[in-house]
């Protein structure tokens, strides 16, 4: 019941922020105002109800104040010149110019860099920047502190400025992480041909961006794109990987292992929005189970987002990947039963499809709003790929351990790795061959929330049916998506 | 249980183990000419019949990479000889990624150095990984085996053009008795100097079939059954349609690796 009413109070905050963010209009003397009715409700009349009124006004409030400020947030200057170190190098091999981000020194804010590949650019590396540097006034940047563009400027590197000990701290992590990656895609990639290495290192730990145009934009027809940007589902495979060879452990080693590790999974792929949901979500399930309490998928999913959202408000309304995430895991929680009505019996193979049914059906909608086109095959690639994955992820670290101690093993065990690949690979390029694989659509605002609308009726219909048999899926599918 | 599992798991590997075998015993022991499709750039791969792995040119990105992938088999990371027909970025950038990948032998370039920064990181790769470079010019013979060889018709030596692309590699290649020929980005100027040396089986069409690539007295001389144009998206008109007409005109029919990588096999 608690767990409830925090849910409720979570939606409230949730749905305060995304008006904030849309409507833009000041109402802090609101806010103000339901922070005394609340207090005076909670002295005078005691009643729990106007207690939780007063309560979920005060949420929406709050949420709302957030998002307003958040999104008017606006960028003033605009330098001449900007130097610090680079935090992050997007390398597409397939591209003639790369980018790369430059974060200002001691400030939290992001330059993003257009050039050529002339001259090679590393992670670390301190730069001046100098040229037509332009304020990027959009809040799907500033949501990541992209705070400026430039292209094509003049770079100059430089020393290592003196610099405090938080900013130190900050490139050397950059800098550990990155070297980390550079380190086991280098060496999956001397093993594998492409796109097989490029696909190993993706699942492993993300990275769309290896793959040619051609390719790119196949993955992307299928609806299979997902699995390059590390998501839930690998949290969900490593929490459950390593629940399972910490079993017979004590309960503590087991717990605090499977925490750990998740969380460094979480900061070694970037902590992108998708793994940081599932990594609180795995912390909260984890620590419901330690103390013995039920899990509510649907409580832990508000109180992730409204962690997550309380920390950058914009992602709510402008981050794809966390919206995309959320919308899976509420399709597993809420569809998962529907959809399970179809498969009499229960096992590990009807329970991914049951999931993979189920998380499609909340998110195709958005995809179809943001990028204008359905992927009708989409259902098909997912069941077809998804179950590979986790053994692609497998040997794809084997592979690399592998490597370390024999190059001429690994190109042993790299085969089994190669076939996946290959399957992967070759599924996803029949499926998007078929004339049919997707329909290019109109889709505006007004028709995405017609459909989720429909969507809630025909699940709020379903609930007399969905109740005589509950079945729910296991706890762990929260995770996934 | 577990012996039901152990039994499955061998069986599995098993599967694996044969499929590695057979497709190595069976793997096609046929000539082959692969056009790839790397975009707006030239790539082309020759398996001979003995297995060995020519690759003329690599494209303007790492996408030979992902054909190469769908061509050699899984073990296989040697190419036997890179051509550079010349150092142009749609020619060249793609190499410097392949050197990083696979082990080159040997390595043949035209007359000229040039000194633009992606010429400079494949000369650096070179001298890193130690690969020979031979320079060739008209008059050369590639032997690649009794019934393969290669014969180098451009550029002349001490020849001097303000143009790049007229001081590629010609090269044609016979095999078996077929004759395919490789032109580069050379102009119909060169080939109209080169005259009936040129006469070959299979056209690529010089420099992704732009206005100047080809003229009648050239295609004459050539003569070819089938043409093929390496050409991706691009804002430079390619390919042009006075050659397509001349193709047409001439009863040419010819292939575009815009739309996949096209294949010959002897």
């Amino acid at each position: 019941m608690k767990a409830k009413l925090l849910g409720i109070l979570l939606i409230g905050f949730l749905a305060g922020t995304a008006a904030g963010t849309f409507f833009n209009y000041d109402i802090s003397n609101f806010f103000i105002a339901a922070i005394a009715f609340f207090l005076v409700m909670s002295v005078a009349t005691k009643k729990w109800i106007h207690i939780f009124v007063s309560l979920a006004a005060i949420f929406i409030f709050a949420g709302f104040e957030m998002g307003c400020n958040a999104a008017n947030f606006k960028i003033k200057s605009e330098p001449t010149s900007i130097s610090g170190f680079i935090a992050k190098v997007d390398q597409n091999i397939y591209q003639k110019s790369i980018n790369f981000y430059v974060k200002e020194k001691e400030k939290d804010s992001y330059l993003e860099v257009r050039t050529g590949k002339d001259v090679e650019y590393k992670v670390g590396d301190y730069v001046l920047i100098s040229g037509n540097i332009t304020a990027a006034d959009l809040p799907k940047y500033k949501k990541d502190h992209i705070y400026y563009f430039v292209q094509y400027p003049e770079i100059r590197k430089i020393k290592k400025p003196n610099s405090g000990r938080y900013e130190n701290f900050l490139v050397k992590k950059a800098i550990l992480i990155n070297r980390l990656n550079e380190y086991i895609s280098d060496r999956i990639s001397a093993v594998l041909p492409q796109p097989h290495a490029a696909l190993s290192v993706g699942v492993l730990l993300g990275g769309s961006s290896a793959f040619s145009k051609d390719l790119s934009s196949k993955f992307s027809d299928t609806g299979i794109t997902h699995i390059l940007a590390v998501s839930g589902y690998n949290v969900m495979i490593i929490a459950t990987v390593l629940f399972k060879f910490l079993k017979k452990k004590p309960q503590k080693i087991k717990i605090w292992g499977a925490i750990f590790g998740v969380w460094v999974f979480a900061v070694l792929t970037g902590m992108s929005a998708s793994v940081v949901r599932a990594s609180i979500m795995a912390l909260v399930l984890i620590i419901a189970k330690l103390a013995g309490r039920d899990y509510y998928p649907f409580s832990s999913l508000m109180l992730t987002a409204s962690i997550m959202v309380f920390l950058n408000p914009l992602i709510l309304m402008y981050d794809l990947g966390f919206q995309l995430s959320f919308l899976a895991v509420l399709g597993i929680i809420y569809f998962g039963p529907l959809v399970g009505l179809m498969f009499k019996k229960r096992n590990i193979f009807t329970e991914i499809i049951i999931a993979t049914i189920s998380a499609q059906i909340l998110t195709m909608p958005l995809i179809a709003y943001y990028f204008g086109k359905v992927s009708i095959v989409s259902f098909a690639a997912n069941l077809l790929v998804l179950p590979a994955i986790p053994f692609l992820m497998l040997f794809s670290f084997i592979t690399f351990a592998v490597y370390l101690v024999s190059p001429f093993l690994a190109l042993g065990v790299g085969f089994f790795n190669w076939v996946l690949a290959e399957y992967v690979v070759k599924t996803i390029l029949y499926l998007s061959s078929l004339p049919w694989a997707k329909v290019n659509i109109e889709f505006g605002f007004t028709a995405l929330i017609v459909v989720y609308i429909l969507l809630i009726d025909i699940k709020i219909l379903s609930l007399r049916y969905a109740k005589k048999k509950k079945e729910n899926l296991h706890d762990y599918y929260s995770l996934a998506g | 249980m577990q012996k039901r599992k152990k039994k499955i798991y061998t069986i599995i590997i098993l599967l694996l183990a044969n499929l590695f075998l057979s497709s190595y015993i069976f793997f096609d022991k046929n000539g082959e000419i692969a056009f790839l499709n790397v975009g707006q750039g030239d790539s082309e791969l020759i398996r001979t019949k003995e297995g060995q792995i020519v690759l003329i040119d690599g494209g303007p990105t790492a996408q030979v990479l992902e054909e190469l992938g769908k061509e050699l088999p899984y073990w296989d990371k040697t190419i036997d000889l890179v051509i550079l027909s010349h150092p142009h970025a749609d020619h060249l950038v793609g190499l410097n990624y392949v050197a990083k990948k696979y082990k080159i032998k040997k390595v043949i370039e035209g007359s000229k150095a040039s000194d633009t920064p992606e010429y400079k990181t494949w000369q650096n790769i070179k001298k890193q990984k130690n690969i020979p470079t031979v320079r060739l010019s008209k008059g050369s013979r590639i032997i690649l085996s009794k019934n393969e060889s290669m014969d180098v018709l451009w550029p002349e030596k001490n020849y001097d053009d303000k143009d790049l692309n007229n001081d590629s590699l010609v090269i044609n290649f016979t095999a078996e008795g077929k004759k395919y020929l490789f032109t580069g980005d050379a102009g119909s100027k060169v080939l109209e100097k080169i005259g009936e040396k040129l006469k070959a089986d299979y056209l690529k069409v010089p420099h992704h079939g732009s206005k100047t690539a080809l003229t009648q007295k050239a295609l004459s001389d050539i003569n070819p059954k089938k043409a093929i144009i390496e050409v991706g998206e691009n804002s430079y008109g390619h390919p042009a349609q006075s050659i397509l007409g001349l193709l047409k005109k001439n009863r040419i029919p010819y292939f575009l690796t815009l739309n996949g990588s096209q294949f010959l096999y002897y």
